[in-house]
This record gives C-alpha cells, structure tokens and sequence, in this order.
C-alpha cells in the first residue's frame, strides 16, 4: 500500500504534495481516510478563511505621512516590522500609465499623459480615477478577467456531430461587460450567474438571464453529464469561493470538510437543471430588417429540416414503402435481430420499422388473424411460383375452413396477382387507404412514428442529412448579422432529481440518497435541505451572502491581486486548509468588511484600493541592499510590483498607438489572428477553444479548458517572434509612420518625437533622438530588404512597439 | 516567509531554484549563480536536472494513429491461422463492434537478429533493427474507442483536462536548445481525432504546449508561425534588433537591472537565432543524399528526417503522427490498408533508428513505436453505418495491443509480457497505459511519483495515483 503523504514535492522543497485521483478508494484503506478528515475537521474550525470575516482596526502611527488609507497602515505595519520602509510615490506620467492599463486596459494617450502631469488641480489624481471608473472601456478590461474566471469560449470543444459552436456565447460576455461598467453588486452578479431564471422574470431584467453562461459555457466532454456537472461545479466553488469542491468527487476531501456526500448534494442541484431546447430571446430585435431578412431564412432552412423528417415520417405508412416491409419483414420471419437489421439495410429499410413488422406479422401468425391469412397462405407457396400455383392457393384458401377476412380474398381474386410482389401490393394500398371507413388502416399502428421521433430511426446517411442542416442552422445563428442575441440559461427540470452518491465518482456505482443542499462545514448545525426546485437560487444566496466567509474574501483578493501584481492569498482559487496563509489577514478582513458594508460595490473596493499610497509607490527600487535582499518577491510591497502587459492589454495597445482600433462594443466574437483581422479591442476575440490559435498560447493566455486562478507569466522567443515578424506589428507600424500628421512633418527630430507621443506617450530625450536618427540614417544606407514600402520609419515605429517600456508597466 | 505559490512564476520561483541549487550545485559562484538564477527564475524552458541520471534525453514518439493490429505487426499469433474462419475457445470480450470468427493475419512473420524477435512482412526495414526493439506485447488501455484512448496515450486521462505526455516532459525537463520550441507534434495533412488536445499543456503553462507543425507543407513559413519576416533581410532585422537592445538596456539600468526586463530582452535575441536555427533544422535539403535516401521520398521520410534534425538540435519531445484522422483504423480491407500504411513509414522509421544508431544518438533518444490501442484478432460484422460490412477488417482492441520502444535505456531485442494465444488480451504482465508511462518518465530520469505540478489545491501527475515502472524492460 502506497501512503500518499511522503512523497517530496520536486520543485517546492518542503511542501507537502497533495495527490488525489478518482480512484484513490482503491489504494487507501478507509481508516486513514477517516483519520485525515478528523485531523483536518478539528483544524478546519479554526482556519483563517472559513472564520466569519471581521473588521479589524487598523494599526496606528504617531506621525507619517506615507499612509493616506487605512489599507496603507496595514501594509505600514508589516514593513515597519521588517524594518523597511515604503518607496516615495510614482511620478504622476508613472500614475497615469499605470492607472489606465489597469482600469482601460490601454495606455493613455501623450496629450492626455502632459495635461496630468500638468494638472494643478490637487484632486487631479482622484478625479483622473473616478473618470477612468465611469469609462465603459473599464468593463471590458475587467469583464476579461472575469471570463479568465469562467473559462469562457465560443465553442464547446470536441463533440462527435453537432456543430461545435456556441452562437450565444458572446451574451454572456457582454452582459459581464456592462455588469461590471454597471457595478451590479458583486452579491447579485453571481446571484444571475447562477440562478438567473429564478429571479429575471420580468422584462426588465431579462437581460440577466445572458448571466447563466457563466455556467454553460464550458467543455462538453463528449457530452457526458458527470463531467459537464463537474465542471460547472469546479467554477462555481473554486471560481467564486476559492473552494476545490470537486477534489471530493469520488472521496472525501482529503484535506477540506468537504465529503463525497456534499458534492453529491449539489451535484444534485445541478443535476435537477437541464438547458432548454429553446433557449430565451434577450431582447426584441433592434434592427427589424435584418432581422426578418434571418427570419425568412432560418425558417426556411427549419421547415427544410421538419419536411424532410415528415417525408421520412410519412414513408412508413405509404404504400410503396408498406409493400418493401412486408415483403422484407416475412423474408426475414426467422432471422435474429443482427440479421434481420443487414436484412434491412440491404432493401434500403430502416431497422426499427423493419422489426416492428417481423414482430406485427408473428404476433399475427400466431393468432391465425384473417387479414393475414392469406398472406401467409400465398407465401407458403415455392418463391418461383407461376400465377398459377398462386391462384390455385387462393381458390385452396377459400374451399378451407380457416378464417379468412373475405374483402381481402376478393380482392385477391380480382386482381389475380402474378408474385408475391404484387400481393404485397395489393396489401399495401389497402393499408395505406386513409379513408376513415377503412378498417384495415389501423395494421399501420405500429409504424406511425411522428416527425418528433423518426430522427434516432433513420439510417446513417438520413441522419447525417438532418445534422448537416442542422449545423447549417447552427452556423446562421452564428453568423447572420440579424441572428437576436439568445441567453444561455438552465432552468430546473419540471422533477427535481434525487442525487445519490456515486461510489469512487463512478455513475454506475450508486450509494446512499443524499439531499440537495449546501456545504455542511459552512451551515449552522441544523442543515435544511433545499426545497424550491433544483434549489440552485437557494444555494446562489448561501455563497453570496454576507455570512458567506469566503466569498468576499476571494473576491478582494482577486481584485487585490489584478491591481497591485500580487495577490494577499497566493492561490486565489484555493482558499483550503492547504492554501498558504495570506500576507497580510487583518487587511484581507478589512477590505472584505468593507466591500460587504459598501454593498458588494466592485467599484468601490477598486476605488479604496486605487487611492491607497501603496498603490501609487514607485516601482523602482535602486537600491542594492535593503528590500530587494530582504524581501525579494516583494511580499511587504515596500514598492509597486513591476506589471507585463496581458496579451490583450498589449495587442490593445499597439492598435491604439496606430490609432485603427475600433472601438465598437458588444457583439459577436471577431477573428483576430487571420491576415485580415479585426482591429476590434481584443475582448471580442473568437475563443476557439479545441484549437485555440498558438499566439494565444504564446501570450499565456487563460485556458479556456478549465478555470483558471491567474494566468502563468512566461517569456518565450516565440512572443519575440511574434512582435518582430507578424503582420499585425508591421501592419500598425506602417499606419503609425503613415499617419496624416506625420507625413506633415519634415524634421527628423519632428518625426521621432511624434512616433515616441503615439507609441510611448511621451517626448523622446536627447539620447534617444540621437539613437533613433542614428538609426534611420544607416537603414537609408542599407540596401532595400524584401519589401521596399516598409520603410526604416516603419522599422524605427516597430522597435519603439518591441521596447520592454511598451510592454511594462512601472 | 513561504511563498512558494506567490510569485508570478509560480511554477518555478527564484527561492525554489537557490533551494534547488543549494542541494544540487552547490559549489557554483555566487555571479554564476545569480547569472542562472535570473534566467532560469524566468525562462521555463531552460534546461531542468531530473531526478536520477537519465537514460533518456529526448522521446520520438511515432503515433500510429487508428490503432494498428498487433497480431499483423509484432505480435504473431500462430493460433489464429489454425482457427481462421472459427469461433476462438475463448470469450469473447467486447470492443466497439460486433465481432465475429479468428481472421489469421494475411502477414508472414519471420525471425530478425541475433535476438530472434520475430516481426511481420510489414516492417522489413524496422525489423532490421530488431535487436533495438524492446516490445510491449501486454499492453492494454481502458475502453475500444479513439477518442478516450488517444487521450489516455497522451495525456494520461481519457476525459478530463490533463497534459500531454511531451507537456510533463518539458515542464519537468526544459528543452536543451532555446532557439526551437521543446515539444513538437507533427502530423501531415491536417489533425488526427481530438486534434490539438493530444499535445495540449492543461493547466501547465501554454509554454509547455506541444508545437503542431503540418509537415504536409515543405516551406518554412508555412511550417511555423512567424518564422520568416517578409519585409526585412536578416542584416535590416540586426540594426532594428540592435536599437531595441539599446533601448531597453537604457530603460534597464533605471530599473535596477529587473531580471524580468533582462529576459524580455534576451527572448529577442534567442528569436533572431531562432529564425535561423528552425529554418536550419526543417531544411532537409543540407542533408546528403545517402541519408535522404535512407529515409525515403515524401512526407513520412521528409518528417521523420526533421525530427531526427530536431531531436539532434535539443527539441525534448517529437511527436510524429500517421497522418490527419484515424488512418490505421482498418475496420475493413485490412490486408490492404496495413500493407499500404506500413510501406508509407517502414521505410522511414527503419531508416530513423539505423541513422540513430550510426550517430550514437539511439543511447540517449527513446523512440517510441504505438497506436492507441490495437485491434481484435477476430474479424469484425458488419454493422451497417460503421463499416463496408465486407468482414475482412479488425475492430478496436483496447484489451491487449503492441507498443515497441527502442534506444533510450530501453532493453534491445526484448519482448515483454504476452496477450493470450489468439492475441486478444494481455495476459502476462500486462502493462497499463499508466505503467508506459511511469517507465517512459523512468527512462527520462524521473520518479514519475514526483513530477507534481500544484493545481486546483491538488498535486497533479501524469500518472495519477496510478502506474509502475516496468524495471524489466531497462537496460
């Protein structure tokens, strides 16, 4: 037996490693299972992040300056105890940039740098904040790290046949956009995320059904339900209470007070929630004539689809195709089902009606019915039969004494028939009659399978027909530009679903019942199933309560960690027992009390955040000693973190800089990284999740597989390449050195001044002009590259887009 | 202070590379050490010390994608001819499709080398190599279907988010040569089923992510993403690098000379060099004749070629792969697509290991030779919409299939467990999926029990909770 506690972890010296897997029932005995949860249980009441969250005072200094906000005493405390001291405030061109990526997630522009630098209004700082916050730019850099959270896309990954895209998806991101532009309380924004179709009945706010995508979204693990739950649980407890909730999906948490019975209790909210076939209109469409101009043609292509299942319904009780049955079903009377299914394939029949045949016709033969008497009286005769030996069969039928039903031996003798074909014939339009009076229409019982239920019994070729229209559906919805915006809900099944424990997370492997209902180490001792539906509002209002004592601490800690480069608790994600402790508690608390009294505002704790002396401390630390060696990753924040920028902050940037970004909000996702691009802010990028395009992967972009905490940071040639050789870069920098403005300008020096407004935001120094005439100077000399248009301006615009001062943030 | 989870580089933090190198180098010079630490600290690529002394260097993995049958390759089964056209004596297990009686192999087997290994008509070229081969007979994986067995191969996981196997490979390793990318995946024409998730990184970072290269395409640019630059020579691209170098090293001094901004700018430099070096190395024309030749004309020998090249040059990790889709999923016409199939690269990955070998390179590549799963030795029936119904192919076999490796620390001339007499299942010392794994991860130096990555307040492995080296099969 292999203990699971000693192994060292590789990097991390002295970290204890935490391995789990679905079936790790099978390597531990029960005991030290049970044993651990004790342990941890005991622990687990005092642990820092499931105690209720208090307001703690802050420390108080006799005389200085440096702490503006109670967050700065707090940060005081701890670097006064270190023995250091916090770094003097950035410049305000520093401020600036600093403050625009962060909140705009673009840089400012050089007269809007100079006018805030010069600014003699000593509220200039606050008011350049609150400006910023009221941007609605400041949504869409913030909704991204938000779809970071969700593990947001616009297709579902690998799935067999249907069509892999997401028409909808887009709904959500843009309602997260204006949500957070809103500043809906934090409290609410989850609420609609989760149980949106509880709570925006009314036409008001209907828009917030677009909120549900936060859980629909994700993989579709070939459509297999445990994993899409699982997922959707994974981003709803890690994303929004820092809990690893689905590490009990086959056991007990092995360090949490998470047990399996738990995560099957709100597996079973999930479970009793089904996204509707039709999913919700958001809103009445604005432009009427694209509008109709989709409506025609998506009603076109459906009742394509609904035609063609009604022919293929309707065949079945159509005379041609009642005659290949019968006669196919009475050849294949003594096959097996295997046999009988080639049997069918091999006339071009569909199996189910083929069997249901075989089967009409024996239950038939078996109880000697007179409709079929003759049938199986003429069939009995040799297969090379002349009409002769048929004849003399009927006149054999009726001289006996079995039951016959006389229309149909009449009728037989009238027609005389030559082969069995021809009876089968007669049979057929005798059954395909749909006068009322004729009695033998009921013999078709059996095959009237309606449009709604023929899908699952056509042959491959049928199927595939009817998939291919409908991923044509699919993609207009996608793509037409009058498609309406539809909201990617759940809502409860009409029958709440009982969850049971599935033993080791295997769904074949059913336990003990358990109720829907919340996390029991969060409840007060009495736990109180829940009771309205799937009970999925219940359990939204448990995690976005103020009693709730992780949920606010998560968010402020994210919040935390996206303006200042690092985050309080190191794993946002992972506030359990095996989380490091935060960095500095009382400020967690504080800022958590906080936010829940100012009312869940996002806004808010940004703003108390923004107006803080730690914040706004320079990032440049000159000196050797001192807290560089002391406290290298910079945990005290003695000085502003240094901050890359993301992949969209960047590839924003360089389209601001050349001015031909397009600013437009809202929408369906845009392509980016083909050669013709969109120059749309790169929020409204296609996610394509199963292969998403290298540059995104290069950029460390989130993935869209799983939620993802933070995003890794990584410095890889390939980003290099990137800025160096792809067409975007040399695309903007061409526009940059081609400018209305700059082709006005005459002067060298003129010129590079411009280039470092547009680009750097501000004015080159002597050195810089120097190097940069330099520069221009000897490419005029060089003999011409591979393109003559681009010329050393282009080149000098495209160094200036490359410099690390581009890409970093003081 | 513990903040092994707090820095930006989470991964891979400064104090954890001075702990590293305080157990590992300790005699290196402070400058030295500051000098590694700043890259390192940053660069997740740069080159990683396993836990034991390595076998292995680098992996080629050849992908027969489909599944090829064991029993028609290097599994002979003389049973099967006896019982052709028979229901076997033994139960039926199931696999995707119905199946019916033995189906003998069309092949003739024969024995190769000093070691007797015996091979089918298939291979001739690779057979040459026979007393390289170490052969897994007993390999079984967990249900008959593409999709959650290519994700098994690969990533250890049929279902869930997990990384790849060359992912785990070049987080836990590095890539010696900074101017490629550490883990290619190669497959002409398009991708095979699951696409990009069979090198996807997971929760690793992107970094780690295999680099997918169609290697239908000949030219450089078309073969990776901003390779070339079509507006500037290389001599215009140096000036314009030169003034990039001096601006940031001007902005560099006033910033206390950041190990962040140090890297960004190095990261240009390795791309110059880079632009250089991956054309070098997918250029197949510097090679001579003979060894073009060797390998063969068209896609298979001009992609296995490269990945020797890379492999050569550092690249950790290459991927070969049959081809787009599932191309060795015979489900009928067996005799014919296999013949057609296996003369499209016997040819290549013969040439592969005996070039290997010449260049003394086999010792350090472990070259690996598998599908996902194999195929049953019993014919498949028709079923109609999934095959012709001609009842002369092979359906999916998870329960017991073939994966050979060669070089690497792996035994030569070996065969390892055996499936049943028919070939159907693995019966001794069968070898799960995860137990490849933990040995190919053994070969590479590493305690497949300790390569953890932190995530989701769980330690993730390539293995799971599962997988045991196969100590027999190392050299």
């Amino acid at each position: 037996m292999k203990s699971l506690f000693t192994f060292s972890h590789f990097f991390k010296i002295g970290d204890a490693p935490i391995i789990c897997a679905l079936t790790v029932l099978f390597l531990l005995p029960n005991t030290s299972i049970g044993r651990a949860i004790s342990e941890e249980a005991s622990n687990s009441t005092k642990h820092w992040a499931f105690s209720p969250i208090t307001n703690p005072p802050p420390p108080q200094f006799q005389q200085n300056d440096w702490a503006q906000t109670n967050i700065d005493r707090f940060i005081l405390r701890k670097i006064k105890d270190a023995k250091l001291n916090p770094s003097k405030g950035a410049p305000r061109k520093t401020l600036i940039r600093r403050i625009y990526f962060d909140l705009l997630g673009h840089p400012p522009t050089y007269s809007e740098t100079e006018s805030f630098i010069k600014d003699p209004n000593p509220n200039a700082y606050l008011n350049l904040v609150d400006n910023l916050l009221s941007s609605p730019k400041f949504g869409e850099k913030w909704a991204r790290h938000w779809l970071d959270v969700a593990r947001y896309a616009d297709t579902k990954g690998y799935v067999f046949q249907e069509s892999r895209e997401y028409p909808y998806a887009y709904s959500y991101r843009d309602w997260v956009i204006n949500s957070l532009n809103q500043d809906l309380p934090y409290k609410e924004f989850i609420i609609y995320q989760l149980a949106a179709d509880k709570v925006a009945k009314n036409n008001e706010n209907k828009k917030n059904l677009a909120a549900m995508g936060f859980l629909t979204v994700g993989r579709r693990f070939l459509n297999r339900t445990p994993d899409i739950i699982d997922d959707r649980m994974d981003v709803t407890f890690r994303g929004l209470m820092g809990l690893t909730v689905a590490c009990s999906r086959c056991h007990d948490h092995k360090y949490d007070p998470i047990p399996i019975s738990d995560y099957y209790s709100l597996y079973g909210v999930f479970d009793s929630s089904e996204e509707p076939s039709e999913l919700p209109l958001l809103e009445s469409p604005n432009n009427l004539e694209a509008y109709n101009s989709f409506k025609s043609i998506i009603d076109s292509k459906e009742s394509e689809i609904d035609s063609y299942l009604k022919k293929r319904s309707q065949e079945l009780t159509q005379k041609s195709f009642i005659e290949k049955y019968l006669l196919t079903a009475s050849e294949g009377m003594n096959l097996s089902a295997d046999q009988l299914k080639k049997l069918a394939s091999s006339k071009s029949l569909l199996h189910e009606p083929t069997i249901r045949w075989r089967d009409h016709l024996k239950v038939k033969e078996k109880s000697g019915d007179p409709i079929y008497a003759a049938w199986f009286k003429l069939r009995s005769v040799k297969k090379d039969a002349s009409t002769q030996s048929l004849r003399t069969s009927l006149n054999d039928l009726e001289k006996s004494e079995s039951n016959v039903n006389q229309t149909i031996l009449s009728l037989l003798k009238e027609k005389s028939p030559n082969s069995m074909k021809e009876v089968a014939q007669i049979y057929a339009s005798l059954f395909s009659d749909t006068k009322s009076t004729n009695e033998f229409h009921k013999e078709l019982a059996h095959v009237i399978i309606p449009p709604s239920k023929i899908f699952p019994l056509l042959e491959t070729k049928g199927q595939q027909h009817v998939r291919n229209l409908r991923r044509n559906v699919a993609k207009i919805k996608t793509t037409h530009r009058g498609a309406p915006a539809k909201a990617m809900v759940l809502v409860d099944r009409s029958t709440p679903r009982e969850p049971r424990i599935f033993q080791r997370g295997d769904p074949n492997n059913k336990g003990k019942k358990v109720p829907r209902q919340f996390l029991g180490f969060l409840e007060s001792e009495e736990r109180i199933p829940y009771t309205e539906g799937s009970g999925r509002l219940e359990m939204a209002k448990s995690i976005a309560s103020d009693t709730n004592p992780l949920t606010p601490r998560v968010w402020v800690n994210r919040v935390w960690g996206h303006l200042m480069g690092s985050h309080l608790v190191s794993t946002p994600s992972d506030f359990g027992l095996r989380s490091n402790p935060p960095s500095h508690p009382e400020l967690l608390d504080y800022l958590a009390f906080n936010f829940i009294k100012g009312g869940w505002s996002t806004k808010k704790l940004i703003r108390s955040i923004l107006l803080s002396s730690t914040y706004k401390q320079s990032s440049i630390d000159l000196k050797k000693t001192g807290p560089q060696q002391i406290d290298p990753e910079n945990q005290l924040l003695t000085r502003a973190n240094r901050k890359r920028l993301n992949f969209e902050s960047f590839r924003d940037s360089i389209l601001y800089a050349s001015g031909k970004i397009d600013t437009t909000m809202y929408g369906r996702p845009v392509d980016i990284t083909s050669s013709n691009y969109s120059t749309r802010r790169s929020i409204y990028a296609r996610i394509e999740r199963q292969n998403l395009p290298p540059v995104f992967r290069t950029f460390d972009f989130a993935s869209p597989d799983v939620h993802s905490p933070k995003r890794p940071e990584t410095t890889v040639p390939q980003q290099a390449l990137f800025i160096l050789n792809n067409k975007l870069i040399q695309d903007q920098s061409t526009a940059i050195a081609n400018s209305q403005q700059f082709n006005q300008l005459t002067e060298h020096n003129d010129k590079i001044t411009l280039l470092y407004q547009q680009i750097l935001s501000r004015n080159p120094s002597n050195e810089e002009l120097q190097d940069s005439v330099n520069f221009i100077a000897s490419s005029q000399n060089q003999s011409k590259g591979t393109d003559a248009n681009f010329t050393p301006w282009d080149q000098l615009a495209q160094a200036l887009l490359s410099t690390n001062e581009f890409i970093f943030i003081d | 202070m513990q903040k092994s989870l707090n820095s930006k580089h989470h991964f891979f933090t400064r104090r954890d590379f001075i702990n590293r190198l305080g157990n590992g180098f300790g005699a290196l010079s402070l400058s030295a050490l500051l000098q590694q630490e700043a890259q390192s600290a940053i660069n997740p690529l740069s080159p990683k010390k396993p836990h034991f002394p390595a076998k292995a260097k680098s992996v080629i993995h050849l992908f027969m994608n489909g599944g090829p049958s064991q029993v028609d390759t290097f599994d002979p089964k003389p049973a099967l001819t006896k019982y052709d056209g028979k229901k076997i004596p033994i139960d039926y297990l199931k696999t995707e499709r119905p199946t019916g009686a033995a189906l003998k192999s069309p092949f003739s087997f024969k024995k190769y080398g000093q070691s007797g290994l015996e091979i089918s008509e298939l291979f001739p070229n690779v057979a040459r190599s026979a007393d390289d081969l170490c052969v897994i007979r007993s390999m079984y994986a967990d249900v008959p279907n593409h999709e959650p067995s290519l994700l098994l191969m690969n990533c250890g996981e049929p279902r869930l988010i997990r990384p790849s196997v060359g992912s785990w490979v070049s987080y836990g390793l590095g890539t010696e040569n900074q101017n490629l990318p550490g883990f290619i995946s190669m497959c002409p024409g398009g991708y095979p089923i699951q696409e990009s998730q069979n090198w996807q990184a997971g929760f690793l970072p992107g970094v780690y992510q295999g680099t997918y290269i169609d290697s239908k395409h000949t030219t450089i640019n078309k073969l990776i993403n901003n390779i070339k630059n079509s507006k500037l020579t290389m001599q215009q691209q140096r000036s314009q690098l030169d003034l990039i170098g001096k601006l940031n090293r001007r902005h560099q001094e006033r910033r206390s000379n950041d190990a962040d901004l140090e890297s960004r700018l190095q990261s240009f430099e390795l791309a110059y060099r880079m632009q250089i070096d991956a054309t070098d190395a997918f250029d197949i024309s510097k090679e001579p004749k003979s060894i073009r030749e060797l390998y063969g004309k068209g896609i298979h020998g001009r992609q296995t070629l490269i990945a020797r090249r890379l492999v050569e040059r550092g690249v950790r990790y290459v991927q070969l792969w049959h081809g787009a889709g599932q191309p060795w999923d015979s489900h009928d016409d067996l005799e014919v697509n296999h013949r057609k199939l296996a003369k499209q690269c016997d040819q290549s990955i013969g040439a592969l290991l005996t070039d290997l070998k010449q260049r003394g390179m086999l010792d350090e590549t472990l070259v690996i030779w598998g599908g996902e799963f194999g195929r049953t030795p019993v014919v498949e029936m028709p079923k109609p919409g999934s095959n012709q119904g001609k009842i002369n192919g092979r359906d999916h076999n998870h329960w017991g299939f073939t994966v050979w490796m060669a070089g690497g620390g792996a035994k030569g001339g070996y065969t390892y467990g055996a499936t049943d007499e028919f070939g159907f299942k693995a019966v001794e010392n069968p070898v799960h999926v995860h137990d490849l794994h933990a040995t190919i991860l053994r070969l590479l130096g590493f305690d497949h029990e300790k390569l953890t990555y932190r995530y989701a307040g769980r330690d993730f492995r390539l293995t799971d909770v599962h997988g045991n080296v196969i100590d027999d099969i190392i050299s």
